[in-house]
Protein backbone atom coordinates (compact mmCIF):
# COMPACT_ATOMS: atom_id res chain seq x y z
CA UNK A 1 0.00 0.00 0.00
CA UNK A 2 1.32 3.39 -0.67
CA UNK A 3 1.92 5.98 1.83
CA UNK A 4 0.15 8.87 2.18
CA UNK A 5 1.92 11.90 0.32
CA UNK A 6 4.53 9.59 -1.06
CA UNK A 7 5.98 11.28 -4.20
CA UNK A 8 8.43 8.18 -4.77
CA UNK A 9 9.01 8.24 -8.57
CA UNK A 10 8.34 12.17 -9.16
CA UNK A 11 10.30 14.99 -10.34
CA UNK A 12 10.06 18.56 -9.48
CA UNK A 13 11.82 21.65 -10.24
CA UNK A 14 12.36 24.11 -7.29
CA UNK A 15 13.18 27.63 -8.22
CA UNK A 16 15.29 29.28 -5.92
CA UNK A 17 16.35 26.27 -3.97
CA UNK A 18 20.50 26.84 -3.38
CA UNK A 19 19.15 28.20 0.12
CA UNK A 20 16.38 29.59 2.33
CA UNK A 21 12.49 28.42 1.69
CA UNK A 22 13.52 26.79 -1.87
CA UNK A 23 16.30 24.36 -0.19
CA UNK A 24 13.86 23.57 2.40
CA UNK A 25 11.30 22.82 0.20
CA UNK A 26 13.71 20.37 -2.09
CA UNK A 27 14.56 18.78 1.64
CA UNK A 28 10.93 17.89 2.06
CA UNK A 29 10.23 16.91 -1.71
CA UNK A 30 13.37 14.17 -1.37
CA UNK A 31 12.34 13.23 2.46
CA UNK A 32 8.71 12.07 0.51
CA UNK A 33 10.69 10.23 -2.29
CA UNK A 34 10.70 12.64 -4.95
CA UNK A 35 13.56 13.48 -6.99
CA UNK A 36 14.87 17.52 -7.38
CA UNK A 37 16.45 19.75 -9.93
CA UNK A 38 17.73 22.23 -7.32
CA UNK A 39 18.21 25.82 -8.87
CA UNK A 40 20.13 28.71 -8.31
CA UNK A 41 21.02 31.92 -10.14
CA UNK A 42 24.28 34.03 -8.57
CA UNK A 43 24.94 32.10 -5.19
CA UNK A 44 26.74 28.92 -6.88
CA UNK A 45 28.77 28.00 -4.09
CA UNK A 46 26.13 28.18 -1.57
CA UNK A 47 23.66 25.76 -3.97
CA UNK A 48 26.75 23.22 -4.77
CA UNK A 49 26.69 22.92 -0.33
CA UNK A 50 22.82 22.26 -1.10
CA UNK A 51 23.61 20.07 -3.89
CA UNK A 52 25.68 17.59 -1.28
CA UNK A 53 23.50 18.16 1.54
CA UNK A 54 20.06 16.73 -0.43
CA UNK A 55 21.91 14.21 -1.72
CA UNK A 56 23.74 13.02 1.38
CA UNK A 57 19.88 13.01 2.24
CA UNK A 58 17.87 10.88 -0.82
CA UNK A 59 21.33 9.41 -2.45
CA UNK A 60 23.39 10.34 -5.77
CA UNK A 61 20.83 9.93 -7.63
CA UNK A 62 17.98 12.44 -6.46
CA UNK A 63 18.81 15.58 -7.33
CA UNK A 64 20.62 17.87 -10.02
CA UNK A 65 21.73 21.64 -9.90
CA UNK A 66 21.32 23.67 -12.69
CA UNK A 67 21.90 27.18 -12.44
CA UNK A 68 19.41 29.36 -14.48
CA UNK A 69 18.25 33.15 -14.32
CA UNK A 70 14.41 32.72 -14.20
CA UNK A 71 13.63 35.86 -15.24
CA UNK A 72 15.23 34.78 -18.99
CA UNK A 73 13.00 32.86 -20.86
CA UNK A 74 15.15 30.62 -23.16
CA UNK A 75 17.38 29.77 -19.34
CA UNK A 76 14.40 28.72 -17.62
CA UNK A 77 13.28 26.63 -21.39
CA UNK A 78 16.66 25.12 -20.76
CA UNK A 79 16.48 24.60 -17.28
CA UNK A 80 12.87 22.56 -17.94
CA UNK A 81 14.58 21.03 -21.09
CA UNK A 82 17.23 19.39 -19.04
CA UNK A 83 15.39 18.39 -16.06
CA UNK A 84 12.93 16.22 -18.55
CA UNK A 85 16.48 14.91 -20.25
CA UNK A 86 18.30 13.79 -17.06
CA UNK A 87 14.84 12.08 -15.19
CA UNK A 88 12.72 11.40 -18.03
CA UNK A 89 9.93 13.09 -16.35
CA UNK A 90 8.53 16.54 -14.58
CA UNK A 91 5.82 15.99 -12.11
CA UNK A 92 5.68 19.82 -10.90
CA UNK A 93 7.02 23.07 -10.67
CA UNK A 94 7.21 25.26 -7.12
CA UNK A 95 8.33 28.79 -7.97
CA UNK A 96 10.13 30.11 -5.46
CA UNK A 97 12.79 32.37 -6.65
CA UNK A 98 12.12 35.84 -5.93
CA UNK A 99 14.02 39.11 -4.99
CA UNK A 100 13.32 42.17 -1.81
CA UNK A 101 14.74 45.37 -2.38
CA UNK A 102 13.25 47.24 0.87
CA UNK A 103 13.00 50.57 -0.02
CA UNK A 104 10.55 52.71 0.96
CA UNK A 105 8.51 54.04 -1.98
CA UNK A 106 9.82 57.82 -1.93
CA UNK A 107 13.79 56.18 -2.29
CA UNK A 108 12.62 53.38 -4.84
CA UNK A 109 15.03 53.40 -7.80
CA UNK A 110 12.94 52.42 -10.83
CA UNK A 111 15.44 50.22 -12.11
CA UNK A 112 14.72 47.84 -9.33
CA UNK A 113 11.18 48.28 -9.54
CA UNK A 114 11.53 46.71 -13.42
CA UNK A 115 14.02 43.84 -11.52
CA UNK A 116 11.57 42.81 -9.12
CA UNK A 117 8.53 42.62 -11.34
CA UNK A 118 10.91 40.69 -13.81
CA UNK A 119 12.28 38.56 -11.68
CA UNK A 120 9.10 37.49 -8.80
CA UNK A 121 6.35 37.84 -11.78
CA UNK A 122 8.00 37.24 -15.10
CA UNK A 123 10.24 34.25 -13.56
CA UNK A 124 7.31 32.85 -12.07
CA UNK A 125 5.28 33.22 -15.77
CA UNK A 126 8.31 32.11 -17.35
CA UNK A 127 8.69 29.21 -15.72
CA UNK A 128 5.52 27.83 -15.31
CA UNK A 129 5.33 28.06 -19.38
CA UNK A 130 9.00 26.40 -19.77
CA UNK A 131 7.25 22.99 -17.52
CA UNK A 132 3.97 22.87 -19.07
CA UNK A 133 4.18 20.81 -21.65
CA UNK A 134 5.94 18.34 -19.68
CA UNK A 135 3.21 18.99 -16.73
CA UNK A 136 0.86 17.76 -20.05
CA UNK A 137 2.07 14.13 -20.16
CA UNK A 138 1.81 13.95 -15.86
CA UNK A 139 -1.05 15.83 -15.32
CA UNK A 140 1.63 17.58 -12.78
CA UNK A 141 1.25 20.36 -10.69
CA UNK A 142 2.33 24.04 -9.98
CA UNK A 143 2.89 25.53 -6.63
CA UNK A 144 3.43 29.10 -5.97
CA UNK A 145 5.50 30.52 -3.13
CA UNK A 146 4.09 33.95 -2.12
CA UNK A 147 3.88 35.70 0.53
CA UNK A 148 1.51 37.27 3.82
CA UNK A 149 2.30 40.15 1.80
CA UNK A 150 0.33 39.21 -1.12
CA UNK A 151 -2.73 40.16 1.12
CA UNK A 152 -0.93 42.58 4.02
CA UNK A 153 1.05 45.21 3.08
CA UNK A 154 4.83 45.33 3.88
CA UNK A 155 5.56 48.83 4.72
CA UNK A 156 9.00 48.53 3.77
CA UNK A 157 8.87 47.39 0.02
CA UNK A 158 6.35 48.41 -1.90
CA UNK A 159 6.95 46.84 -4.88
CA UNK A 160 8.01 43.23 -3.49
CA UNK A 161 4.12 43.46 -2.26
CA UNK A 162 2.93 44.36 -5.61
CA UNK A 163 4.77 40.92 -7.26
CA UNK A 164 3.60 39.20 -4.53
CA UNK A 165 -0.38 40.64 -5.48
CA UNK A 166 0.34 40.00 -9.40
CA UNK A 167 1.46 36.43 -8.11
CA UNK A 168 -1.94 36.08 -6.86
CA UNK A 169 -3.84 36.74 -9.59
CA UNK A 170 -1.32 34.64 -11.85
CA UNK A 171 -1.86 31.64 -9.78
CA UNK A 172 -5.48 32.05 -9.96
CA UNK A 173 -5.65 32.42 -13.73
CA UNK A 174 -2.77 29.71 -14.18
CA UNK A 175 -5.61 27.59 -12.30
CA UNK A 176 -8.42 27.65 -14.68
CA UNK A 177 -6.75 28.31 -17.68
CA UNK A 178 -3.94 24.78 -16.89
CA UNK A 179 -7.41 23.26 -15.32
CA UNK A 180 -8.00 21.49 -19.04
CA UNK A 181 -4.94 19.69 -18.95
CA UNK A 182 -5.33 18.48 -15.36
CA UNK A 183 -2.57 20.64 -14.02
CA UNK A 184 -3.45 22.11 -10.73
CA UNK A 185 -2.18 25.56 -9.53
CA UNK A 186 -1.74 26.36 -5.85
CA UNK A 187 0.08 28.76 -3.94
CA UNK A 188 1.41 29.12 -0.12
CA UNK A 189 2.13 32.56 1.85
CA UNK A 190 4.76 31.98 4.48
CA UNK A 191 5.64 34.47 7.04
CA UNK A 192 8.33 35.21 9.17
CA UNK A 193 10.79 32.46 7.93
CA UNK A 194 14.33 33.73 8.99
CA UNK A 195 16.12 33.94 5.31
CA UNK A 196 18.23 36.40 3.98
CA UNK A 197 16.98 38.54 1.28
CA UNK A 198 20.44 39.98 -0.46
CA UNK A 199 18.76 43.36 -1.66
CA UNK A 200 22.02 45.17 -2.89
CA UNK A 201 20.66 48.17 -0.59
CA UNK A 202 22.81 49.73 1.57
CA UNK A 203 20.06 50.76 3.99
CA UNK A 204 17.81 48.07 4.46
CA UNK A 205 14.40 47.74 6.39
CA UNK A 206 13.13 51.42 7.49
CA UNK A 207 13.05 51.29 10.91
CA UNK A 208 9.99 51.56 12.34
CA UNK A 209 8.83 54.68 14.61
CA UNK A 210 8.24 52.88 17.74
CA UNK A 211 10.26 49.79 19.18
CA UNK A 212 7.62 48.27 21.93
CA UNK A 213 9.72 47.34 25.00
CA UNK A 214 10.91 43.27 25.64
CA UNK A 215 7.57 42.49 27.32
CA UNK A 216 5.32 44.07 24.53
CA UNK A 217 6.64 41.13 22.74
CA UNK A 218 6.89 38.58 25.29
CA UNK A 219 3.33 39.23 26.45
CA UNK A 220 1.95 39.39 22.73
CA UNK A 221 4.37 37.55 20.53
CA UNK A 222 4.36 38.04 16.47
CA UNK A 223 3.83 34.16 15.68
CA UNK A 224 1.14 33.04 18.10
CA UNK A 225 2.21 29.20 17.90
CA UNK A 226 5.32 30.33 19.72
CA UNK A 227 8.27 30.44 16.56
CA UNK A 228 9.07 31.93 13.77
CA UNK A 229 8.58 30.61 10.41
CA UNK A 230 11.16 27.74 8.87
CA UNK A 231 11.53 26.91 5.48
CA UNK A 232 10.15 23.59 6.12
CA UNK A 233 6.87 24.82 7.19
CA UNK A 234 6.40 25.28 3.09
CA UNK A 235 8.46 22.26 2.46
CA UNK A 236 5.20 19.69 4.02
CA UNK A 237 2.66 21.90 2.19
CA UNK A 238 4.67 21.66 -1.20
CA UNK A 239 4.94 17.87 -0.62
CA UNK A 240 0.96 17.42 0.12
CA UNK A 241 0.03 20.35 -2.77
CA UNK A 242 2.06 17.98 -4.94
CA UNK A 243 0.90 15.30 -3.72
CA UNK A 244 -2.16 12.91 -5.31
CA UNK A 245 -4.26 13.63 -2.59
CA UNK A 246 -4.27 16.95 -3.14
CA UNK A 247 -5.77 15.78 -6.64
CA UNK A 248 -8.71 18.19 -6.41
CA UNK A 249 -7.17 20.98 -4.82
CA UNK A 250 -6.39 24.10 -7.18
CA UNK A 251 -6.28 27.74 -7.09
CA UNK A 252 -5.91 27.47 -3.60
CA UNK A 253 -4.12 29.35 -1.00
CA UNK A 254 -2.39 27.83 1.94
CA UNK A 255 -1.10 30.59 4.89
CA UNK A 256 2.16 28.82 6.90
CA UNK A 257 2.22 32.12 9.23
CA UNK A 258 1.84 30.72 12.67
CA UNK A 259 -1.10 32.38 12.65
CA UNK A 260 0.72 35.51 12.43
CA UNK A 261 -1.91 37.34 9.74
CA UNK A 262 -4.83 37.33 12.10
CA UNK A 263 -3.00 39.52 14.61
CA UNK B 1 -20.35 71.97 -3.94
CA UNK B 2 -18.05 68.36 -2.57
CA UNK B 3 -15.44 69.70 -5.09
CA UNK B 4 -15.06 73.60 -5.16
CA UNK B 5 -11.85 74.91 -5.59
CA UNK B 6 -10.83 71.19 -5.91
CA UNK B 7 -8.21 69.90 -8.72
CA UNK B 8 -8.79 66.45 -9.62
CA UNK B 9 -6.68 64.34 -12.10
CA UNK B 10 -8.02 61.74 -13.81
CA UNK B 11 -5.86 59.37 -16.01
CA UNK B 12 -6.75 57.98 -18.97
CA UNK B 13 -9.79 60.42 -19.33
CA UNK B 14 -9.89 59.25 -23.25
CA UNK B 15 -11.94 56.66 -22.16
CA UNK B 16 -15.53 55.91 -21.33
CA UNK B 17 -14.63 55.64 -18.13
CA UNK B 18 -12.50 58.10 -17.94
CA UNK B 19 -15.35 61.02 -19.23
CA UNK B 20 -18.04 59.60 -16.57
CA UNK B 21 -15.21 60.48 -13.79
CA UNK B 22 -14.70 63.63 -15.06
CA UNK B 23 -18.22 65.10 -15.50
CA UNK B 24 -18.94 64.01 -12.27
CA UNK B 25 -16.22 65.92 -10.91
CA UNK B 26 -16.64 68.70 -12.64
CA UNK B 27 -20.35 69.15 -12.04
CA UNK B 28 -19.50 68.82 -8.30
CA UNK B 29 -17.18 71.79 -8.75
CA UNK B 30 -13.41 70.37 -9.19
CA UNK B 31 -11.12 71.63 -11.42
CA UNK B 32 -10.37 69.13 -14.10
CA UNK B 33 -6.96 67.47 -15.17
CA UNK B 34 -7.71 65.36 -18.19
CA UNK B 35 -4.78 62.47 -19.19
CA UNK B 36 -5.07 62.21 -22.79
CA UNK B 37 -8.30 64.02 -23.19
CA UNK B 38 -9.64 65.00 -26.21
CA UNK B 39 -11.44 68.57 -27.19
CA UNK B 40 -14.66 66.81 -27.20
CA UNK B 41 -14.85 66.10 -23.37
CA UNK B 42 -12.65 69.37 -22.71
CA UNK B 43 -15.99 70.93 -23.98
CA UNK B 44 -18.36 68.91 -21.93
CA UNK B 45 -16.36 69.56 -19.08
CA UNK B 46 -16.05 73.23 -19.49
CA UNK B 47 -19.99 73.38 -20.11
CA UNK B 48 -20.38 71.60 -16.74
CA UNK B 49 -18.73 74.83 -15.42
CA UNK B 50 -15.27 73.63 -14.79
CA UNK B 51 -11.92 74.23 -16.38
CA UNK B 52 -9.66 71.47 -17.74
CA UNK B 53 -6.26 70.69 -18.46
CA UNK B 54 -5.20 68.22 -20.82
CA UNK B 55 -1.85 66.34 -20.01
CA UNK B 56 -0.08 63.69 -21.62
CA UNK B 57 2.76 63.17 -19.18
CA UNK B 58 4.88 59.93 -19.46
CA UNK B 59 3.54 58.07 -17.22
CA UNK B 60 6.33 55.40 -16.69
CA UNK B 61 9.26 57.64 -15.21
CA UNK B 62 9.43 59.69 -12.37
CA UNK B 63 10.46 62.88 -14.33
CA UNK B 64 7.57 62.52 -16.61
CA UNK B 65 5.51 62.44 -13.80
CA UNK B 66 6.99 65.02 -12.20
CA UNK B 67 6.70 67.35 -14.97
CA UNK B 68 3.13 66.61 -15.16
CA UNK B 69 2.89 67.94 -11.83
CA UNK B 70 4.86 71.07 -12.20
CA UNK B 71 2.40 71.90 -15.28
CA UNK B 72 -0.49 71.66 -13.30
CA UNK B 73 0.82 73.53 -10.19
CA UNK B 74 1.18 76.17 -12.83
CA UNK B 75 -2.42 76.10 -14.03
CA UNK B 76 -4.24 75.02 -10.78
CA UNK B 77 -1.92 75.57 -7.57
CA UNK B 78 -2.10 71.96 -6.66
CA UNK B 79 -3.53 68.51 -7.21
CA UNK B 80 -6.06 67.15 -4.20
CA UNK B 81 -6.95 63.91 -5.83
CA UNK B 82 -5.85 61.27 -8.19
CA UNK B 83 -8.06 59.26 -9.80
CA UNK B 84 -6.07 56.20 -11.56
CA UNK B 85 -8.11 54.66 -14.82
CA UNK B 86 -5.39 52.82 -16.66
CA UNK B 87 -7.81 50.09 -17.85
CA UNK B 88 -5.97 48.73 -20.80
CA UNK B 89 -7.20 45.25 -21.77
CA UNK B 90 -5.28 42.69 -23.87
CA UNK B 91 -6.33 39.62 -24.06
CA UNK B 92 -4.18 36.48 -23.66
CA UNK B 93 -3.46 33.52 -21.94
CA UNK B 94 -0.55 32.45 -19.98
CA UNK B 95 -0.02 29.74 -22.49
CA UNK B 96 0.55 31.95 -25.63
CA UNK B 97 1.64 34.97 -23.58
CA UNK B 98 4.49 37.41 -25.00
CA UNK B 99 7.22 39.04 -23.84
CA UNK B 100 5.50 42.36 -25.03
CA UNK B 101 2.72 41.93 -24.20
CA UNK B 102 3.90 41.12 -20.32
CA UNK B 103 5.70 44.51 -20.69
CA UNK B 104 3.19 46.92 -22.18
CA UNK B 105 0.15 45.24 -20.06
CA UNK B 106 2.19 45.66 -16.76
CA UNK B 107 3.84 49.01 -17.97
CA UNK B 108 0.23 50.19 -18.42
CA UNK B 109 -1.68 49.10 -15.81
CA UNK B 110 0.48 49.15 -12.94
CA UNK B 111 3.98 50.74 -13.48
CA UNK B 112 1.78 54.03 -14.53
CA UNK B 113 0.04 53.17 -11.25
CA UNK B 114 3.27 52.83 -8.89
CA UNK B 115 4.91 56.27 -10.73
CA UNK B 116 1.96 58.41 -10.44
CA UNK B 117 0.96 57.79 -6.63
CA UNK B 118 4.70 57.76 -5.89
CA UNK B 119 4.97 61.50 -7.46
CA UNK B 120 1.64 62.81 -7.26
CA UNK B 121 1.37 61.10 -3.50
CA UNK B 122 4.64 63.10 -2.31
CA UNK B 123 3.47 66.18 -4.45
CA UNK B 124 0.08 66.14 -2.26
CA UNK B 125 2.16 65.26 1.33
CA UNK B 126 3.46 68.53 0.91
CA UNK B 127 0.52 70.13 2.00
CA UNK B 128 -0.58 67.33 4.04
CA UNK B 129 -3.69 66.06 2.71
CA UNK B 130 -4.92 64.29 -0.47
CA UNK B 131 -6.67 61.55 -1.93
CA UNK B 132 -5.50 58.47 -4.08
CA UNK B 133 -8.25 56.15 -5.86
CA UNK B 134 -7.77 53.48 -7.84
CA UNK B 135 -10.24 52.11 -10.40
CA UNK B 136 -9.76 48.89 -10.01
CA UNK B 137 -11.56 45.78 -11.34
CA UNK B 138 -13.21 42.61 -9.88
CA UNK B 139 -10.44 40.87 -11.55
CA UNK B 140 -7.86 41.50 -9.01
CA UNK B 141 -9.39 39.06 -7.23
CA UNK B 142 -11.75 36.59 -9.75
CA UNK B 143 -9.29 35.75 -12.77
CA UNK B 144 -10.74 36.62 -16.06
CA UNK B 145 -9.95 33.55 -18.21
CA UNK B 146 -8.91 35.62 -20.75
CA UNK B 147 -6.71 38.76 -19.84
CA UNK B 148 -4.02 37.35 -17.93
CA UNK B 149 -1.79 40.59 -17.47
CA UNK B 150 -4.46 42.34 -16.90
CA UNK B 151 -5.98 40.80 -13.97
CA UNK B 152 -2.30 40.02 -13.14
CA UNK B 153 -1.65 44.29 -12.72
CA UNK B 154 -4.51 44.60 -11.03
CA UNK B 155 -3.46 42.18 -8.07
CA UNK B 156 -0.35 44.75 -8.30
CA UNK B 157 -2.46 47.73 -7.52
CA UNK B 158 -3.86 45.51 -5.00
CA UNK B 159 -1.06 45.83 -2.58
CA UNK B 160 0.08 49.05 -4.04
CA UNK B 161 -3.13 50.83 -2.59
CA UNK B 162 -2.41 49.03 0.59
CA UNK B 163 1.18 50.19 0.89
CA UNK B 164 0.35 53.60 0.43
CA UNK B 165 -2.51 53.45 2.48
CA UNK B 166 0.17 52.70 4.80
CA UNK B 167 3.53 55.59 3.56
CA UNK B 168 1.30 58.30 2.27
CA UNK B 169 -1.36 57.73 5.38
CA UNK B 170 1.30 59.04 7.72
CA UNK B 171 1.01 62.27 5.93
CA UNK B 172 -2.51 63.00 5.67
CA UNK B 173 -3.47 61.21 2.16
CA UNK B 174 -6.07 58.26 2.32
CA UNK B 175 -5.85 55.66 -0.64
CA UNK B 176 -8.57 53.52 -1.91
CA UNK B 177 -9.38 51.29 -4.53
CA UNK B 178 -12.72 50.47 -6.42
CA UNK B 179 -13.44 46.91 -7.85
CA UNK B 180 -15.43 47.66 -10.29
CA UNK B 181 -17.41 44.87 -12.19
CA UNK B 182 -19.84 44.02 -14.68
CA UNK B 183 -20.11 47.25 -16.50
CA UNK B 184 -21.45 47.60 -19.83
CA UNK B 185 -19.52 46.23 -22.18
CA UNK B 186 -17.39 44.22 -19.91
CA UNK B 187 -18.72 40.78 -21.38
CA UNK B 188 -17.66 41.46 -24.72
CA UNK B 189 -13.74 43.09 -23.14
CA UNK B 190 -13.76 39.62 -21.37
CA UNK B 191 -15.27 37.29 -22.92
CA UNK B 192 -13.53 33.77 -22.00
CA UNK B 193 -12.84 30.35 -23.16
CA UNK B 194 -12.81 28.68 -19.92
CA UNK B 195 -14.48 31.59 -17.42
CA UNK B 196 -18.07 31.92 -17.84
CA UNK B 197 -18.74 35.05 -16.01
CA UNK B 198 -19.28 36.45 -19.46
CA UNK B 199 -20.30 34.37 -21.01
CA UNK B 200 -23.48 34.02 -24.15
CA UNK B 201 -25.44 37.09 -22.63
CA UNK B 202 -25.63 35.57 -18.71
CA UNK B 203 -23.75 38.43 -17.90
CA UNK B 204 -26.92 40.73 -16.36
CA UNK B 205 -28.37 37.42 -15.32
CA UNK B 206 -25.22 36.86 -12.77
CA UNK B 207 -26.57 40.43 -11.55
CA UNK B 208 -28.97 40.23 -9.03
CA UNK B 209 -30.73 43.23 -10.54
CA UNK B 210 -30.01 42.00 -13.94
CA UNK B 211 -29.01 45.44 -15.78
CA UNK B 212 -25.68 46.24 -15.91
CA UNK B 213 -23.31 48.68 -14.01
CA UNK B 214 -22.76 52.25 -15.98
CA UNK B 215 -19.37 54.40 -16.16
CA UNK B 216 -21.78 56.69 -14.25
CA UNK B 217 -22.10 54.40 -10.85
CA UNK B 218 -18.53 53.75 -10.51
CA UNK B 219 -17.89 57.69 -10.66
CA UNK B 220 -20.09 58.28 -7.76
CA UNK B 221 -18.21 55.61 -5.83
CA UNK B 222 -14.99 57.41 -7.06
CA UNK B 223 -16.30 60.95 -6.29
CA UNK B 224 -17.44 59.66 -2.67
CA UNK B 225 -13.65 58.09 -2.01
CA UNK B 226 -11.48 61.23 -3.03
CA UNK B 227 -14.57 63.69 -1.13
CA UNK B 228 -14.10 64.59 2.46
CA UNK B 229 -16.68 62.07 3.46
CA UNK B 230 -14.33 59.17 3.08
CA UNK B 231 -11.32 60.63 5.82
CA UNK B 232 -11.37 57.56 7.64
CA UNK B 233 -11.69 55.00 4.78
CA UNK B 234 -8.00 53.87 3.90
CA UNK B 235 -6.28 51.21 2.53
CA UNK B 236 -9.99 50.12 1.46
CA UNK B 237 -11.17 48.15 -1.48
CA UNK B 238 -14.88 49.15 -2.41
CA UNK B 239 -16.10 46.54 -4.73
CA UNK B 240 -18.98 48.17 -7.08
CA UNK B 241 -20.14 45.14 -9.13
CA UNK B 242 -23.75 44.61 -8.23
CA UNK B 243 -23.14 42.08 -6.58
CA UNK B 244 -22.09 39.96 -9.14
CA UNK B 245 -19.41 38.24 -7.99
CA UNK B 246 -21.35 36.73 -5.35
CA UNK B 247 -23.26 35.14 -8.20
CA UNK B 248 -24.16 31.01 -7.26
CA UNK B 249 -26.13 29.50 -10.07
CA UNK B 250 -29.13 31.20 -11.42
CA UNK B 251 -32.25 31.80 -9.53
CA UNK B 252 -35.81 33.26 -10.39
Amino acid sequence: MKAPFDLTGKVYIVTGSGKGIGKGIVRCFVKAGAKVCINCNSNRAMADETLKEIQALGGEDCAILYQADVSDFAQAEAMAKATYEHFGRIDGLVNNAALQKQWMIDEYPIEDYDLLMHVNLGGYINMMRAVLPYLKETRGSITCISSVHGKRPTDFDPVYAMTKGGMHMLMREAAIEFAKYGVRVNMIMPAGVKIEFKTGNPKPFHKPRLTPPREYYEKYPMYPLGRHGLPEDSGWACVYLASEEAEHISGACLRADGCSMLL
Amino acid sequence: MRFSGKTVYVTQADTAQGAALALRFAKEGANLVLGFAGEDLVQRVEAAGAKALVVRPDMLTYEGAQKMVDEVKAAFGRIDALIFNNNDVVKTGIENLTKEVFESQLNANAKAAFVLARVVGLHMAEYGNGKIVFVSSIHCDKPTGSAVMYSISKGCINMLCKECALFFGRKGIQTNLIEAGAVEGDDKKFESEFSPLYAMGYMEERIPRRKAGSNDEIAAVAAFLASEEASFVNGASVRADGGFELFYGFRA
